[in-house]
């Protein structure tokens, strides 16, 4: 039951075996793609940097005799309180769970490094799962690879349910995903075809 | 030649049908086919048709999100094309840009940027344009500020050369003495192409009426003013004779107008708007082929009308007087007693079965096909990769030497380019990209349908 790191220039990437699951794991950090191999992290633990805001907050409460002193009260704690949930609801993995005879499981699990405050779990069972396909989109000036779970409710309009939508892992760890729940995926409904596979050209 | 990734850009492309549409696909699949690999990018139609998608042979679409003003055109930019541009080129790992279309505004801005990232570009010109009315200066002043530092034009006809040669300003002085203006040797004339098989002629009818065939957009540059003008007369010279009338367009009422006038609804069949797959279906239904355009650059319409075994009748305008043997086509001037006289000439010569549309369609065939225009197109790449790039400076100078005021102009536009580039290699840092790894296999996929 040990978590794997399959690929040596991703190892944001792991994935656990065990007899009732198998989880692909994405965390939310990379290795410099600079050839330095440094750390790269987008979710940071609270740091001494983001206790200045709550700092200058007190020193500059203003005193209340006036009415844009109290309305400038009200627009500071917001401004607060929306700070510290930003910290707070940093995304720290995403990960596909596969429940072979169930089905397969989207989580997001945000918080404040290394705590998880909230989940987000998107299920999809084995009878609504049509395929999973790696395609390319669009967001904002970028061009990225994303992977989705193609569903078909019983109206027969096809929804599509996109694995790690905040992170947007590169392609070589879609690939590995994608060619390990192959079988699984077509292992469902018999009239899934499998198409010819791209190859590296 | 070595395999080299091609893109193709145009804001013309399918879904929309139409001439430059189906040349690039036809180009793009013709190079696949080769072995090179090619991408294609164009704007998006919402709601459906948005993002990457894939056509077959193997060629991947970019839709960009970008609004659409006038018949599928986007807005003239300098800018805002230039981070997805340079997003899909680095990511693809492009060597050459193909670029389709004076009024294609993603094309310019694509030969613009494209030295910013290392990549070769070629142009090519598929229609004629004029000189003296105001839109006409203020396009052909945009072309000569793109093609100033383009690598190689190619134009679809010998009469679309000379036009793209004057518009764009595609000449320089020379060394001689007295200096005298000479015309750069990277403009190339390859003509467009058919499917010849799709053009297969019908089989040989007995009957006495003879069936005129028009298929066009029924817009006012493909002359459907003389079309009006000229109906009426022949029907009423010549009792056996027949007109077919395809296609759609801003002119439809007129025809529907003279038609109801002259009470012609038993001798003229309007069809609609006819898709490009049952165009050969609607051709053999007629013996001759009616063109009446005031401009045409090239012509594939009657090609097209050739290959399936008609004999064509047109306006001798632009390029078409270069595309036909003269036995196989009747010229007339743009004006109405001539399409009438060439009409004329042209139904006695069908009556008398001097036309054979076996033969003609033998001859079609080997004129024009899509194999030779490709190895043309790829003999132009070729000599674009082996050519060196033009540094910055020279880039800057020549720019500078468009005119008083377009010179400054378009210079700044260059440097204000190279900043914004400067800005999004530090924004989005190449490293940090999708790379494309894997791509259609076009090998694999023949030797796979090939064994069913």
């Amino acid at each position: 039951m040990q978590r794997l790191r399959p690929l040596q220039t991703n190892p944001e990437f792991s994935i656990l075996h065990t007899d009732s699951f198998h989880e692909y794991r994405v965390e939310n950090w990379h290795l410099a793609r600079d050839g330095s191999g440094a750390v790269v992290r987008h979710a940071s633990t609270w740091s001494w940097k983001y206790s200045l805001f709550p700092l200058m907050l007190s020193v500059s409460w203003p005193k209340v005799n006036t009415f844009a002193g109290s309305l400038a009260r009200v627009l500071l704690s917001l401004a607060a309180i929306f700070f510290v949930w930003t910290r707070c609801t940093q995304v720290i993995h995403e990960t596909i769970i596969v429940l072979p005879e169930h089905g397969i499981q989207l989580e997001t699990h945000k918080g404040l490094p290394p705590l998880t405050f909230f989940t987000n779990k998107r299920f999809v069972p084995y009878t609504i799962l049509r395929d999973l396909v790696i395609n390319e989109g669009i967001k904002r000036w970028d061009v990225r690879y994303y992977l989705v779970v193609l569903k078909e409710g019983t109206t027969g309009r096809v929804a599509l349910e996109v694995c790690f939508p905040n992170i947007l892992p590169h392609f070589p760890i879609l690939l590995q995903i994608y060619q390990d729940l192959r079988e699984f995926v077509s292992r469902q409904v018999p009239s899934t075809q499998s198409l010819p596979h791209t190859q590296p050209p | 030649m070595e395999p080299i990734s091609i893109a193709m850009i145009a804001d013309f492309f399918h879904p929309d049908v139409g001439g430059v549409e189906s040349h690039i696909y036809m180009l793009s699949a013709n190079l696949i086919r080769m072995g090179h690999k090619v991408i294609v990018i164009t704007h998006s139609r919402p709601p459906d048709r948005v993002g990457i998608r894939w056509l077959l042979p193997g060629l991947k679409v970019y839709y960009i999100p970008f609004v659409t003003i006038a018949s599928g055109a986007t807005l003239p930019n300098f800018f805002t094309f230039l981070p997805y541009l340079r997003t899909i080129l680095i990511r693809e790992h492009v060597h050459l840009i193909h670029a389709h279309a004076s009024l294609s505004s993603l094309g310019h801005e694509g030969i613009l940027h494209a030295h910013l990232m290392g990549v070769r570009t070629v142009f090519t010109d598929h229609s004629l344009f004029g000189f003296e009315d105001a839109a006409s200066i203020l396009t052909n002043k945009l072309l000569a500020g793109t093609l100033r530092n383009v690598d190689a034009v190619i134009c679809v006809s010998h009469t679309g050369r000379e036009n793209t040669v004057l518009r764009g300003e595609l000449f320089e002085q020379s060394e001689d003495d007295p200096p005298r203006l000479v015309v750069s040797s990277n403009v190339y004339v390859i003509p467009n192409a058919l499917v010849s098989k799709r053009f297969q002629p019908g089989l040989l009818q007995k009957s006495d009426t003879i069936t005129i065939v028009v298929l066009s957009r029924l817009a006012y540059r493909k002359g459907i003013d003389l079309l009006v003008a000229t109906a009426p007369r022949i029907c009423a010279a010549f009792p056996n004779i027949r007109f077919l009338v395809g296609g759609d367009g801003p002119k439809l009422i007129d025809l529907l107008q003279m038609r109801e006038k002259y009470l012609l609804q038993d001798r003229i069949e309007l069809l609609g708007p006819i898709k490009h797959n049952d165009a050969r279906s609607v051709l053999i239904k007629g013996s001759i082929f009616m063109n009446t355009s005031l401009t045409e650059s090239f012509g594939i319409a009657i090609l097209e009308a050739a290959c399936a075994g008609l004999y064509v009748v047109s306006t001798r305008v632009g390029g078409v007087p270069e595309i036909l043997p003269e036995d196989m086509i009747s010229f007339a001037d743009p004006n109405e007693d001539d399409v009438f006289r060439a009409v004329s000439e042209a139904i006695s010569f069908v009556s008398a079965g001097k036309h054979d549309p076996i033969k003609a369609h033998e001859r079609v065939k080997r004129f024009y096909d899509w194999a030779q225009v490709t190895e043309r197109t790829e003999r132009v790449y070729h000599t674009v990769m082996k050519s060196e790039q033009r540094d910055l400076w020279d880039r800057i100078t020549r720019t500078m030497r468009l005119g008083r005021y377009a010179g400054p102009i378009y210079s700044i536009i260059l440097l204000v380019d190279c900043l914004f580039f400067l800005f999004l290699e530090w924004w989005m840092p190449r490293e940090d990209m999708d790379f494309v790894t894997h791509h259609w296999n076009h090998r694999r996929f023949a030797s796979a349908t090939q064994g069913l």
